[in-house]
C-alpha cells in the first residue's frame, strides 16, 4: 500500500482528501504545519507528499525545496490555489513533481498521483534500458540521478533523468516535444512546450564535447529531438 | 513610478535646489561687497556708503529669507509627492496581497466543498462518513458568504461610508454569547477564555449586527493568528458612563510596533510576505475600525512585540433612552 503525506492547513479540504484517497487504497498521514511537515517526512517512509503552499509555520515551497536539499526524490504534488502560470512555474521549479489547482475534482487529483507513480514505476524499470547507461564514455544513472560527461559528474533532477531515459529508449528516432511532456509531465503544465528546451540544454551541457554543436542530442527542425550514437543512423 | 525612483528624483530636486540657494546667496553676497567697493572707488561720501551696504544687506536679507521660503516650499512639495508615491505603492503592493488572499480565501472553501460532492457522489465511501459531510459543507458555504460580505461591505464603506442602524441593546449578553459560541465550536487545539473584568447588563446604542460581526473578527484573529499549542484569550468589559470598553487580548503572534500602527489600514495584513503565510483578506481590521468609527468609538492594537500577544480595545459610548433611527 502506498503511503502519503498529506500537508494542508484547512481541516475540512483534508477530511475531503484523507477519505478519498484511503478509499481509493493508499495510507494517509495528514498535518496542518509545515514544520511538522518536515519532522513528519524525516521520520516516515513515504511514496508521495501532497503539499499545499500557504501553510502555518513554513510555507511549501520552502518545504520542497528542504525536502530536494536533503537529497531526497519523493514525488511531490502540490495543492494550492495559486493558479497563474508563473507560479506553477515557481512551484515546479521549487522541485514538485505535478502541480494542481484548487478547486479541483478528486478524479483528477487520483488520475495525477496514480500518473505520478506510473511514471515513477517507469524511470524505475530496467526492462528497455539498463539502469545506467553508457555511451562513448559517458554514463547516465536513472536510479541515483547521476551523470557523468566531459564536464565532469553531475547531479541531474528526476525530470532530467527521464527526458534522457525517454530519449535513449528510442535512440536513432525523433521525439517531439508534445511527447516527451506526455510521458515526462504526463500533462501540458507548462505554458510552451519550449520549456522542454531548457531540459535538453541541460542534458547538453552533462553530455556533449561542445553544448552549441550537439553530436548526441540532437535538434530536429519544428518536430523535436533524436538521440544518436555515432555510426547509429536510427 | 517606483518608491526607489521617486526618491531618487526627490533627492537629485533638493540637492538642486540647495544648490541653487547657496550659489544665489555666494552671488548676492559679492554682489554686495562688489557696490560697496564700487563706491568707496568712485570717492563716495562714506556715509552713503554706509547707506549702500545697509540697504544691500537689508535687501539681500529679504531675496535670501524669500529664497530660503520658496526652497522649503518646493522641497516640501517634493517631499509630499514622494510620500504619496511610496503610499500609492503600498496601496498597490497591499492590494496585490489582498486579491492572493481573497483568491486563497475564496478557492480553499470551494475546494473543500467539491471534494466533499465528489465524495458523497462517491460508491467507495461509507454512509456514515457521508452522513458527516453535510454540516462540513454548510460551514464551508458560511465561510464563503463570510468574505463576499466583507468584500462587498469594504467596497460600500469606501463608496457611501457606513449606516449604522441604532438601538438599546445588551452588549454584554452579546459578548458572553459569542464567548460561550467559541468554548462550543470545535477548534484545533484547546482555547481557554477568561473574563477578567466583566460587568453584566452593559446597555450600548448601536448596530447590534455590525458590534456583532467587529466583536467575531477579533475574536476570529486572536485563534487565528496563534501559533502556541493552547490559545489563551482574557476578555474585559467594563463602563464608565458615558463609555463602555472591552478589551480582548490573546497569546498569540503578536505585532511589530508598525503593525500596530497599520493592522487597521484597508488590505494590511500584519508581516510581509502574505502569499506565503497564513490566510485572511486584510479587510477583517479594517471593517472593525469602519464599525467602530460609524458608532463614534475608537479601536486601538497594542502588543509587546511579535509572539507575545496582541490586546485590542473598543470604546463605545453607552447611550440610554434613544428611540431607534438611522444615521450615518
Amino acid at each position: 500500500m502506498k503511503t502519503i503525506l498529506l500537508v494542508e492547513d484547512d481541516p475540512h479540504l483534508a477530511e475531503g482528501l484523507i477519505m478519498n484517497l484511503e478509499a481509493d487504497g493508499y495510507e494517509v498521514l495528514h498535518v496542518e504545519h509545515g514544520c511538522q511537515a518536515m519532522e513528519e517526512f524525516r521520520k516516515g517512509n513515504f511514496d508521495l507528499i501532497l503539499l499545499d503552499i500557504m501553510l502555518p509555520g513554513m510555507d511549501g515551497l520552502t518545504i520542497c525545496k528542504k525536502i530536494r536539499a536533503e537529497g531526497s526524490i519523493i514525488p511531490v504534488l502540490f495543492i494550492t490555489a495559486r493558479d497563474r502560470a508563473d507560479q506553477r512555474v515557481e512551484g515546479l521549479l521549487a522541485g514538485g513533481d505535478d502541480y494542481i489547482t484548487k478547486p479541483f475534482n478528486v478524479a483528477e487529483l487520483l488520475a495525477r498521483i496514480q500518473g505520478i507513480f506510473r511514471r515513477q514505476a517507469w524511470l524505475a524499470a530496467a526492462d528497455t534500458v539498463e539502469d545506467r547507461f553508457e555511451f562513448e564514455g559517458r554514463w547516465i544513472d536513472f536510479k541515483t540521478f547521476r551523470a557523468t560527461g566531459p564536464g565532469g559528474t553531475f547531479d541531474l533532477t528526476r525530470r532530467e533523468c527521464m527526458v534522457m531515459k525517454y530519449l535513449v529508449e528510442r535512440t536513432g528516432q525523433v521525439v517531439s516535444r508534445d511527447q516527451l511532456l506526455d510521458a515526462v509531465w504526463g500533462y501540458h503544465i507548462y505554458p510552451t512546450n519550449r520549456t522542454i528546451d531548457n531540459f535538453i540544454l541541460k542534458l547538453r551541457k552533462v553530455f556533449e564535447d561542445d553544448p552549441g554543436q550537439p553530436k548526441y542530442i540532437e535538434t530536429v527542425r519544428g518536430t523535436g529531438y533524436r538521440f544518436t550514437l555515432p555510426g547509429d543512423l536510427g | 513610478m517606483t518608491p526607489k525612483r521617486a526618491l531618487i528624483l526627490f533627492i537629485a530636486i533638493t540637492v538642486v535646489l540647495i544648490g541653487q540657494a547657496t550659489w544665489w546667496i555666494i552671488f548676492m553676497a559679492r554682489l554686495v561687497d562688489e557696490k560697496v567697493q564700487m563706491a568707496i572707488d568712485l570717492g563716495a561720501d562714506p556715509a552713503f556708503v554706509d547707506t549702500v551696504h545697509h540697504q544691500e544687506i537689508h535687501r539681500q536679507i529679504m531675496v535670501g529669507s524669500e529664497g530660503v521660503f520658496m526652497l522649503i516650499l518646493v522641497g516640501l512639495g517634493a517631499w509630499l509627492i514622494y510620500r504619496a508615491l511610496v503610499r500609492a505603492e503600498e496601496l498597490k503592493f497591499h492590494q496585490q496581497n489582498f486579491l492572493m488572499a481573497v483568491t486563497h480565501e475564496l478557492k480553499t472553501p470551494l475546494a473543500s466543498i467539491k471534494v466533499y460532492l465528489d465524495s458523497l457522489q462517491s460508491s467507495k465511501i461509507s454512509a456514515e462518513k457521508k452522513a458527516a459531510i453535510i454540516p462540513h459543507l454548510r460551514q464551508d458555504a458560511d465561510r464563503l458568504e463570510k468574505l463576499v460580505e466583507n468584500v462587498l461591505e469594504a467596497s460600500r464603506f469606501e463608496r457611501s461610508g457606513y449606516r449604522v442602524s441604532r438601538e438599546n441593546f445588551d452588549f454584554s449578553r452579546m459578548v458572553d454569547g459569542l464567548l460561550e459560541d467559541m468554548k462550543r465550536c470545535p477548534s484545533k487545539k484547546p482555547v481557554t477564555v477568561k473574563k477578567t473584568k466583566f460587568k453584566e447588563d452593559i446597555l450600548v446604542y448601536g448596530d447590534p449586527a455590525a458590534l456583532r460581526r467587529t466583536v467575531e473578527a477579533i475574536l476570529d484573529n486572536a485563534l487565528r493568528y496563534n501559533d502556541k499549542d493552547a490559545v489563551e484569550i482574557e476578555v474585559e468589559l467594563t463602563s464608565e458612563t458615558p463609555s463602555v470598553c472591552l478589551r480582548i487580548c490573546d497569546n498569540g503572534a503578536g505585532l511589530t510596533r508598525s503593525d500596530i500602527h497599520r493592522i487597521f489600514e484597508r488590505f494590511y495584513r500584519g508581516g510581509e510576505n502574505i502569499s506565503h503565510s497564513q490566510p485572511g483578506s486584510g479587510l477583517g481590521l479594517y471593517l472593525c475600525r469602519e464599525i467602530i468609527r460609524a458608532h463614534g468609538g475608537r479601536i486601538r492594537a497594542e502588543s509587546d512585540g511579535p509572539g507575545k500577544g496582541t490586546c485590542i480595545s473598543i470604546k463605545l459610548r453607552e447611550k440610554l433612552g434613544h428611540e431607534n433611527d438611522t444615521s450615518r
